[in-house]
């Protein structure tokens, strides 16, 4: 661990005081996070891509606070380290459709594609492939058997589907992006939205863009939804194969993967039930966007012909 | 009452059974075909009636679908509905209607009468259809023609040498007339004489007489390797010439009620028909039901009333749940409405029997029954089958 | 291009989070926001600015910084490194808060000071351009068309009121001094061919860095009489002749001189940053020509003149004076130099 003196020294603060150790330094300049860096390569995709993003948006992110001699990265033993700004007041999206789409169309359009690092493809992997494939039926099916069963069918079918779709829309460039799990990164400081990023891997494809449009339903509506929507495509075209292969991602039953992963070794029912639960949530929450999306996407298609 | 030994009803039935559009069945796991009847006597007539049950249980296939509209095209089932209406495995529940009337002299003992499926086989043609075939016998009916012997189903075939398909070794095959058939032919024969009436009953008192259900389950056997291997040398089977003569009918398309449109909900059938217009001939209504079979999800009670009914001389418990199975079915076939199926009728030409006369006790028209029947002339002989065409009331009317 | 994002008000506290500054008290100032913490007194400079402009500012700002000038009141990063923050049409960029002194510890003559500072800044950033006649020719005739076009506009500006009967007092002064300025216009057009002449003679031309806009207003000196270029939104690489004759207009007109000042300067500028003889001629020639002379008229024929005829004379009759210095030093300059030679 870095020592407070060090860090001091490096980015010029006069007082600082550790909140968490490790982690959360109190500072004359505001409370800062430290992020540790495993590999280089994605640190520095990281920074490139937060700098972009500013850049592009014109909104605030956690960038890499640099040192008194403009470093963005410096090194520990234990790998590499950045500092970030302790961002916690939660933005609040409503009534926002159109700056935060514009800032999701930006994002999603961003264009780094070039990536150095190894990115996060959920589609190179066919373990969800190969799950669907096997039936988890035999003569003698319990009742948890027959539920995944059925499950496994209809996760199936949702596959196909957004196979299908995917094939139809062309296999074209998909956004390299960092990834969003929840719409809790944005905040706001001084009134002005704020964009945590996440520090896994670039991720090739829609997940991000499934997760985002997912809570936006979930949390303001259809109506809400669609103006967002309408937002995006202004800067990252939903009309063309992007919201094809996003429909496509939304269809892709990630959640049952997921599942099956998670109870393979689950014997507990009250375990199984938790993550029962949890399935069906998500389920519900895939089938409602894919319907939303799709009616967004009729007509959309109907402007397009008309 | 001479010499007269049991005889019995013999008939073959080949039905195509079709599951609920767009699925198919990947892998059939189980099947089986059993019985459930009731005897009654009444009028020096016997009635038995009831149903051929169909009960199957398959994995279906994925489907894939087909449409413009995303709307359409991408919606799927929530977890809860895959829960409730289906656990992954397909149901087939499938009920043909079965409606014999027998002149009462033409039955010694009403304790002797069963009705028996002597065998089925199966054959998947695709498309998310279960083409089926089955013996089915009456026995117990006196019998005249001694020099036709009767229980020898010999000859075993096994033509479409389904994986699956094996048989148990004491129940024959019969089918002899496979490659005449067209996809759905009835199996038909009918031994006529006047029979001696000595046995008579006269309680008009119906009873419900024991019946001997036999069912034949057809196992999937990758779940069963040594029944299997048991089973492996009966592939073999050497078709024979079956020594009885068997009438056989191709039905005319034409004619035939749509199995296969199943689109349109066939009108209600009229009832059975009424005893005291039949006159020593024996009926056979047999009606497949022209609608798909749905799948459902309660295999567990299904499975447990198969076994009760495989149970023999229970008649209170097979009668209870037979009741029980009806409703069951009527439910789930047509969403609670009143079950809908078209009935072929046939009647077998008694002596002195002309085409008016049987026209005249159907209340149709002669240029019908020719037209039905594709007759060259307009004579008919004793033992000549002929269709009956039935017109379609609702049963809610009887 | 964020344009759609950033929206409503002044984002100055999202801008002042980027460099970690915590504002105690914001002063405006011109157009300067003066911004008190704890930490120190900063000046953030709201300005309009595209993309292209404030990536050219960066790129003098680093430029400035790598060669080691230290007279500019230097832009701080962001603490991730930027140097301007850009909301839509508007631009924002830090520095420290410099006060600017005008009673210094020691006697200082600021103009004296900003001339050889400008001649460091050329001196630092002095280029050869690679050699084009057809760059020369097109500047050269660029500007020729432009002073035959203003002659000829101040030409019948002058017949139009000569066939007045009754001249207005700015009128009649102008008409005093045309001849004359039309002779510093000859003066500029001679000594705007030498220039041409002698570089295509040399094959070769040079620039510098250009502040752009030098004047005591974008000068900040400390105590000891040191100055401080700000500003350099509208710095260009341009000939150093025209930095410098833009410095000496200004200095022209903010405060009384002579020739023998205006020698002076120019001999301090060339102690550090000699001129070459086509650039003297071509510094001369900007110098010489009395646009703002011309400039004074334009603004009286304006119908939305708001000055007295008080007023506008009272300008015009300074600008004939400049002018009349400038001519001065004109010759002085180079009856110098051909007496040297």
């Amino acid at each position: 661990m870095l020592s407070l003196e060090y860090l001091q020294e490096c980015y010029g603060f006069n007082h600082s005081k550790w909140k968490i150790n490790g982690e959360i330094l109190d500072t004359e300049k505001g409370v800062k996070r430290l992020t540790n860096w495993t590999e280089e390569k994605r640190v520095r995709w990281h920074v490139q891509w937060r700098d972009q993003l500013a850049e592009k948006t014109g909104c605030l992110t956690n960038r890499m606070i640099q040192t008194i001699h403009g470093e963005r990265i410096i090194l520990s033993d234990a790998g590499w380290v950045t500092l970030h700004d302790e961002v916690t007041s939660l933005f609040s999206y409503k009534n926002r459709e159109n700056e935060i789409g514009a800032f999701f169309g930006r994002y999603f359009s961003l264009g780094m594609q070039d990536v150095d690092t190894e990115i996060n493809d959920p589609y190179a992997n066919n373990k969800l492939k190969i799950y669907l494939q096997q039936s988890f039926l035999t003569k003698n099916s319990t009742e948890e058997m027959r539920f995944l069963e059925g499950i496994r069918r209809e996760s199936r079918l949702r596959y196909n589907k957004a196979k299908e779709i995917k094939e139809k829309a062309g296999g074209k460039q998909e956004p390299i992006v960092a990834p969003i799990r929840s719409l809790d990164q944005g905040k706001v400081v001084y009134g002005q939205f704020y964009w945590t990023n996440l520090k896994g891997r670039p991720e090739k494809g829609y997940g991000s863009l499934r997760n985002v449009l997912t809570e936006w339903l979930q949390r303001y509506g259809q109506t809400s939804l669609f103006s967002l929507l309408n937002e995006i495509d202004k800067e990252f075209s939903l009309k063309g194969y992007h919201g094809k292969n996003l429909l496509a991602e939304c269809l892709t039953p990630w959640e049952f993967l997921e599942y099956v992963m998670k109870t393979r070794d689950v014997h507990e029912k009250d375990e199984l039930l938790v993550w029962k639960e949890k399935l069906t949530y998500q389920w519900e929450a895939s089938r409602l966007l894919v319907k939303a999306l799709g009616e967004w996407l009729d007509v959309a298609q109907e402007k397009v012909t008309v | 009452m001479t010499y007269e030994q049991p005889s019995s009803l013999a008939f073959s039935i080949k039905e195509s059974v079709w599951l609920r559009e767009g699925e198919e069945i990947d892998e059939l796991l189980s099947l089986a075909l059993e019985p459930d009847i009731s005897i009654r006597e009444a009028d020096d007539q016997v009635f038995i009636r009831g149903s051929l049950l169909l009960f199957g249980e398959y994995k279906p296939k994925e489907q894939d679908s087909n449409s413009n509209s995303y709307s359409d095209q991408i919606s799927f089932r929530s977890v809860e509905e895959v829960t409730m209406s289906d656990d992954g495995i397909g149901m087939i529940r499938h009920s043909f209607p079965l409606d014999v009337t027998i002149p009462r002299e033409k039955i010694n003992r009403l304790e002797d009468l069963y009705v028996t499926v002597d065998a089925f086989d199966y054959e998947l043609p695709g498309k998310g259809c279960i083409e089926l075939e089955a013996n089915v016998s009456v026995s117990g009916i006196k019998h005249e023609r001694t020099e036709e012997p009767e229980d020898t189903y010999d000859e075993q075939q096994d033509e479409e040498s389904d994986d699956y398909y094996t048989r148990p070794q004491e129940y024959n095959d019969f089918s002899s007339e496979r490659e005449e058939m067209n996809e759905r032919s009835f199996h038909f024969e009918a031994v006529r004489e006047a029979a001696a009436d000595d046995e008579t009953k006269d309680e008009y008192e119906s009873r419900v007489e024991e019946i001997k259900g036999e069912s034949k389950e057809f196992q999937n056997y990758e779940r069963n390797a040594a029944f299997e291997q048991h089973y492996e040398e009966e592939d073999q089977y050497e078709q024979e010439e079956n020594n009885e003569e068997p009438v056989s009918y191709n039905t005319d398309p034409e004619i035939e009620p749509e199995y296969e449109g199943e689109t349109e909900p066939e009108p209600e059938p009229e009832p059975a028909p009424e005893p005291e217009l039949v006159r020593s001939e024996p009926t056979v209504n047999f009606s497949p039901q022209p609608s798909p079979v749905s799948a459902v999800e309660e295999t567990h009670e299904l499975e447990e009333e198969g076994e009760e009914e495989a149970g023999r001389d229970q008649t209170e418990k097979s009668s209870s749940s037979k009741d029980e199975n009806a409703l069951y079915l009527t439910k789930m076939l047509t969403k609670g409405d009143q079950e809908e199926f078209s009935k072929l009728r046939m009647c077998i030409v008694q002596d002195g029997e002309s085409l008016e006369t049987i026209a005249e006790r159907y209340n149709i028209q002669v240029s019908n029954l020719i037209r039905m029947n594709r007759l060259n002339e307009e004579r008919v002989a004793e033992g000549q089958i002929l269709y009956i065409p039935v017109k379609q009331t609702p049963t809610s009317k009887s | 291009m964020s344009t759609n994002i950033h929206i409503r008000q002044k984002p100055i506290g999202a801008v002042l989070f980027q460099y970690d500054l915590y504002p105690e008290k914001i002063e405006t100032v011109g157009k300067v926001k003066k911004v008190h913490t704890a930490n120190g007194i900063y000046a953030l400079k709201e300005t309009e600015m595209g993309k292209d402009e404030s990536e050219w500012l960066i790129h003098v700002i680093k430029r400035l910084e790598r060669i080691g000038f230290h007279y500019v009141v230097p832009i701080l990063p962001s603490k991730y490194g930027d140097y301007v923050l850009r909301y839509g049409d508007l631009a924002y960029y830090l520095m420290p808060w410099y006060e600017d002194h005008t009673k210094f510890r020691h006697p200082v003559h600021p103009e004296e000071v900003m001339v050889e500072e400008l001649a460091k800044l050329h001196g630092l950033t002095e280029r050869t351009q690679e050699y084009s006649e057809k760059i020369l020719e097109e500047s050269y005739e660029t500007l020729k068309k432009r002073w035959t076009y203003r002659r000829l506009e101040m030409e019948r500006y002058a017949d139009q009121i000569e066939g007045n009967v009754y001249l207005s007092p700015f009128q009649l002064t102008f008409l005093t001094h045309f001849q004359r300025s039309l002779h510093m216009v000859e003066q500029a057009e001679r000594h705007l061919s030498e220039w041409i002449n002698g570089a295509k003679e040399k094959k070769s031309f040079r620039s510098v860095l250009c502040h752009g806009k030098p004047s005591r207003t974008h000068t900040c000196f400390d105590q000891y009489g040191t100055a401080y270029f700000l500003n350099f939104e509208k710095a260009v690489l341009d000939t150093p002749s025209r930095d410098l004759a833009l410095m000496f207009r200004h200095f022209f007109q903010s405060r009384p001189w002579d020739e023998q000042e205006g020698q002076h300067w120019l001999h301090l500028y060339e102690r550090h940053f000699a001129l070459f003889d086509e650039e003297r001629h071509l510094f001369m020639s900007y110098l010489a020509f009395p646009e703002s002379l011309y400039q004074s008229v334009d603004a009286y024929t304006r119908e939305d003149n708001k000055i007295t005829e008080l007023q506008a004379v009272t300008q015009l009759e300074k600008k004939v004076l400049t002018m009349n210095r400038i001519n001065r030093f004109m010759n002085s300059v180079f009856k110098k130099e051909s007496e040297e030679e």
